[in-house]
Parts: C-alpha cells; sequence; structure tokens
C-alpha cells in the first residue's frame, strides 16, 4: 500500500473464554474471536468489513477500540499503539456501535452539547448535520424510534469531523432517503480525506460507497480486496444463446473448469455463472456459432455467498 | 472538566434530593409523635428488657426513649441501616453495570476521557447525594427540637448538636466505604445481575457479621470485618465523642476499594 495507513491490524489474535485440563478432563471453553487477522485501512479510504453474524466483524472492531484484550498481535491507529496511546486515539475517530444506544434521559441536542464538551465539535458541520437529518433533536432518545435514534447516532460520530470514523452498522433502520443523504455525507468526507471503516450488512451500502472491502469468516479474514477488482476477478453472469447448428450439450458445459454452475432455459439461452478470467470462456465459444451473449459482473451479495458457501 | 459530575447531578436531582429529604421528613414525624410516644414508654421498655430483644436490637435495645435524643436515635437506626443497605447495594453498582445494560458505556468511552475518571466522577454523584442524607437529617433535627423546646418547653428537650455533627460524619464515611466496595464489586464482575448478587452478598454478609458479632461474645471478633461496626451513629450518639479510629478504618476500607475499582476499571477488558 503506497497511502499511509490510518488503520493497521497485523495477526490479531482474540480468544474467549479459557480451558483448563486437569490431568485427561477438560473445563470451560475457549471460543476463537479472531485468528491471525491483518488489513490496512489507507487515509481517505472507504473500506467495508463483511462477515456473517458471529464472524468476528465485532471482535475486531472492540480490539481496535481497545475494549479487548487481544491474546496475540498489533494495532496501531494513525502509527499509535491502540492500548498504550488509546487516549489520544480516540481525540481523533468517531464510532458508531451496531446497537448503537446513548442516554435515554437527554435529548439529542443534550447529548450534542454534552459530548461536544469531550471532542470539539466542527461547528459549521454540525449545522449542516442538523439539516440534512431529520430527527427531532429537542425530543428525550427514549421517546424516539430506531432509525431517529441511529440517526442522532451519526451526528454524534460525524459531528467532530474526525479523521478516521469506524461505523458498526450505521444505517441499520434508517429509511432510503436518510441512507442516500448519508452515504453522500461519506462521500464528501472521503474526498476530504476521513478514513471510515464500515462494517455492514447491506451488501449494497458496501458496494456502493466503498473502495475496498475485507471479508471474515469464522474469526479470519478471508479476503481482501478492491471492489471493483473482485467483481472483475469473481463471478461473472455469462447469458448465451447459441445458433441452432450446433448447440453443446448441457453435461459438456458443466464439465468445463472455468464454469461454476451452469442452467439452460426454456427460451434455448444458457446461464453460465464462471470464475475469475473470461479469457477461458472466450476461447471455449470460438467453437460455436453464438447468436447472443451477454456478461455482467456479479454484485457483492453474490460474491460474499460464494465465499460463505 | 467535571462534565460528566456535573451532568449526571442535574440528571438525577430528583431521586438524590427527594429520598435524603423524605429521610429528613420523618424526623419531624417523629418530634410531632414523641411527646404521646413517651406516655407509653414503659410498655416499650418492658418489652425491650428481654434479652431476645436486646439482643436483636443491639444498641437501641439500651435506649431510653423517654428524652427526645433517645427517640431520635432509635428512629436514626432502625431507618438508616435499612436505607443504606439499599442504597449501597444499588447505587454504585449501577453506576457501570446500568451503562453496560443499557449499552451506553460503548459510545460514552469511545470519547476521549480516561476511564478512571468516568468512575470517578459518577461516583462522586453517588458521594454528593448520600452527603445530603446527612446533611438533611441534621437540619430536620435542628428543627423538630426546636418544634419541641417551642411547644413542649415543660419537657426540657435539648440535643448535643457537636455529637449529632459526628454521627453524621460517621453517617457519610459508611456510605462511602459501602459504596466503594459495591463500585468495586461492579467493576469486577462487570455482568449487572451477578455484579448485583456479589454486591448484595457482600453488604449484607458485612451487615450479619455486625449483627451476630453483637449479639454473642464469643463470636464477637466476625463484627471487626463490617464496616457496620465503625462509627455507628449509637455508639457516637452514646459515647458523645469522635471516634478517630474508627474514621480511619472507614476511610482506609473506601480509599481501598475505591483506588482499586478505578485501577480495575482503568486496565481491565470490557467483555460483556
Amino acid at each position: 500500500m503506497t497511502q499511509e495507513a490510518v488503520l493497521q491490524v497485523s495477526n490479531l489474535t482474540k480468544v474467549y473464554g479459557r480451558e483448563i485440563h486437569l490431568g485427561s478432563k477438560k473445563f470451560g471453553k475457549k471460543i476463537v474471536g479472531a485468528q491471525n487477522v491483518s488489513f490496512s485501512v489507507s487515509k481517505g479510504e472507504i473500506f467495508g468489513f463483511l462477515g456473517s453474524n458471529g464472524a468476528g466483524k465485532t471482535t475486531v472492531i472492540r480490539s481496535i477500540l481497545n475494549y479487548l484484550r487481544i491474546e496475540e498481535g498489533e494495532i496501531s491507529v494513525f502509527d499509535l499503539d491502540h492500548r498504550k496511546d488509546s487516549l489520544e486515539i480516540r481525540k481523533r475517530i468517531g464510532y458508531i456501535p451496531g446497537d448503537f444506544a446513548v442516554y435515554e434521559n437527554f435529548t439529542g441536542n443534550e447529548l450534542i452539547k454534552y459530548f461536544n464538551h469531550f471532542r470539539q465539535h466542527d461547528k459549521e458541520f454540525l449545522e449542516e448535520l442538523r439539516t440534512i437529518f431529520t430527527v427531532n433533536l429537542k425530543q428525550k432518545t427514549r421517546t424516539l424510534s430506531s432509525g431517529n435514534r441511529q440517526q442522532v447516532g451519526i451526528i454524534l460520530a460525524l459531528a467532530s469531523k474526525p479523521e478516521f470514523l469506524i461505523l458498526d452498522e450505521p444505517s441499520s433502520g434508517l429509511d432510503p432517503l436518510i441512507t442516500a443523504k448519508f452515504h453522500k455525507i461519506l462521500k464528501r468526507l472521503k474526498k476530504e480525506g476521513v478514513t471510515i471503516f464500515l462494517s455492514s450488512h447491506d451488501l449494497t451500502e458496501v458496494q456502493a460507497i466503498c473502495d475496498r472491502v475485507g471479508i471474515i469468516k469464522n474469526g479470519e479474514m478471508i479476503l481482501v480486496e478492491d471492489i471493483e477488482n473482485l467483481r472483475k476477478k469473481s463471478l461473472q453472469h455469462v447469458t448465451v444463446r447459441f445458433s441452432s447448428g450446433k448447440v453443446p450439450k448441457l453435461k459438456e458445459i458443466k464439465e468445463l473448469d472455468f464454469v461454476l454452475e451452469v442452467k439452460q432455459k426454456n427460451n434455448g439461452n444458457f446461464e453460465l455463472k464462471i470464475k475469475e478470467n473470461i479469457d477461458p470462456l472466450i476461447s471455449w465459444l470460438k467453437g460455436y456459432e453464438i447468436e447472443r451473449l451477454s456478461i455482467e459482473d456479479a454484485n457483492l451479495e453474490e460474491i460474499f455467498l460464494h465465499y460463505y458457501d | 472538566m467535571v462534565h460528566i459530575f456535573l451532568k449526571n447531578l442535574i440528571k438525577k436531582w430528583k431521586a438524590g434530593v427527594i429520598v435524603p429529604l423524605s429521610l429528613g421528613l420523618f424526623v419531624l414525624l417523629i418530634a410531632a409523635i414523641w411527646p404521646d410516644m413517651r406516655e407509653a414508654a414503659d410498655i416499650f421498655a418492658v418489652i425491650l428488657e428481654s434479652p431476645v430483644y436486646q439482643a436483636m436490637l443491639g444498641d437501641i435495645g439500651f435506649i431510653n426513649i423517654t428524652l427526645w435524643p433517645g427517640a431520635h436515635q432509635m428512629y436514626m437506626n432502625i431507618m438508616l441501616e435499612y436505607y443504606m443497605i439499599g442504597v449501597a447495594i444499588f447505587i454504585p453498582t449501577k453506576i457501570i453495570t446500568e451503562e453496560i445494560n443499557k449499552k451506553t458505556l460503548d459510545v460514552m468511552l469511545s470519547y476521549p476521557i480516561p476511564r478512571w475518571r468516568f468512575l470517578l466522577e459518577k461516583f462522586g454523584v453517588y458521594l454528593f447525594y448520600s452527603l445530603l442524607i446527612p446533611l438533611f437529617l441534621m437540619l430536620f433535627t435542628f428543627l423538630s427540637t426546636e418544634y419541641l423546646q417551642y411547644n413542649y418547653a415543660h419537657l426540657n428537650v435539648e440535643f448535643d448538636y457537636l455529637v449529632l455533627t459526628y454521627s453524621m460524619i460517621g453517617i457519610w464515611m459508611q456510605f462511602f466505604s459501602l459504596g466503594a466496595i459495591a463500585l468495586f464489586c461492579s467493576v469486577l464482575i462487570l455482568d449487572p445481575r451477578k455484579a448485583l448478587g456479589v454486591s448484595a452478598a457482600t453488604i449484607f454478609g458485612m451487615y450479619l457479621l455486625f449483627r451476630i458479632g453483637g449479639m454473642t461474645e464469643s463470636v464477637e471478633i466476625v463484627k471487626y470485618f463490617s464496616v457496620f461496626n465503625y462509627m455507628t451513629f449509637g455508639a457516637i450518639m452514646s459515647s458523645g465523642t469522635f471516634p478517630v479510629g474508627d474514621f480511619f478504618v472507614l476511610l482506609g476500607v473506601g480509599l481501598a476499594a475505591l483506588v482499586g475499582a478505578l485501577l480495575i476499571f482503568q486496565r481491565r477488558e470490557l467483555k460483556y
């Protein structure tokens, strides 16, 4: 990576629980939350962090924030040690936890004022956020809907215009209109050099705004890739209709190395899922007369499911 | 500088003021009924002569309720002990466990504030409002005594306010010490239910040690392991002196538990 890394995670390993061996008996249970997780996020980048429930996303995020003690590995944020320099790091970050909750007996405005004491808000940007988000900040947060409470969380995390945003499911509960506005803000912040670490279940969201994506499965980072490359390199949907003269048999297509899946439709079309390189397909198709051919990149959801299969 | 302290002080003022105020108002109530109550004191005296009652009530069993300070002491002993147990178990334990329960800790601690300071400022709110208890009690004791002196001059009601001040310092020191112990338990355990259970077991256990040690001479030693044994209201009112040794015991226990809680919370992982 040529650009300055804002977040650097190397060989992060986190184990929950303990096992005690007494003779042949074993007591307790060890659960691996994260194992040898390594990745980095560059300045001004939006990094999408994907994984199913319990895959280890929250473990990684809570480790970065020094809420959890890691067994092995190193984490640095702004080249500072996540543990020793935690206070310094927290001056420069904004965070929305996955299960966002704030003090229920405070109004949105009171929360903004309260948290301003700890991390100074960017007044101009805060006013802009007030106009963008529709939540009534005069209402106590306990009376707000979950979506509106989430808006309060977004305002709080963004208000100081931090250099690094850690967002865990930030758009959960938001309506599509607010989500679109929120994405627009994130893209603008990225242009201004803000680094964003976005953990999300919403693959469309990740696909729409992220530059790179990391996929975690069973506590292990199984992939870190540029979104565009990933789409190019990964699955592709091919629809082909052969001229009536020479049509390959379904079985023959299934046996091709580069074909992951094939279906024959009633209209005579073959729908193929192929992996990575398109060249072998093109070479193979040369032997046939083609009436119609379309090739599309798979969406992130399919790629994600492919890695999770 | 102390925004967490001030904000929580404001947000919790209703419960923080109303409870000490109501405890204080009861002193007025006792003062109002005491003149009639003292006429029936003989019946009480017969009951209190029973060794069973004396063992159960401890110091209270020897109180002369025909005198206003005695009736006042009876009320204070009974009400304060149970109130103190309840407050010291629930309020300091909930300082952190409520944040965990309501999932507000993660957002709060993502701001640049040391964990120990966050905890200390919130504990400061508990200390502030528990200080209101002795202050209100003193105020209402003064008002009650004035009322009795004015309306029942023939009873020659008197009250030693200096000794009352000593005993009020004792009450606050007990709140401090017990609260710090409960706080220590809560940051050690973190899990809201378990923490509450451990705090309750520790504080109520100490209360039982105090009571059992007071009942039987052969196991008297156990009461010295209880915070309730030091600077007790009754003992100070009876002796009329400030128990310097007891004060330092409570201060030492309270500080040790508080510093322990701050250190643990600063360093421990927040796994819940």
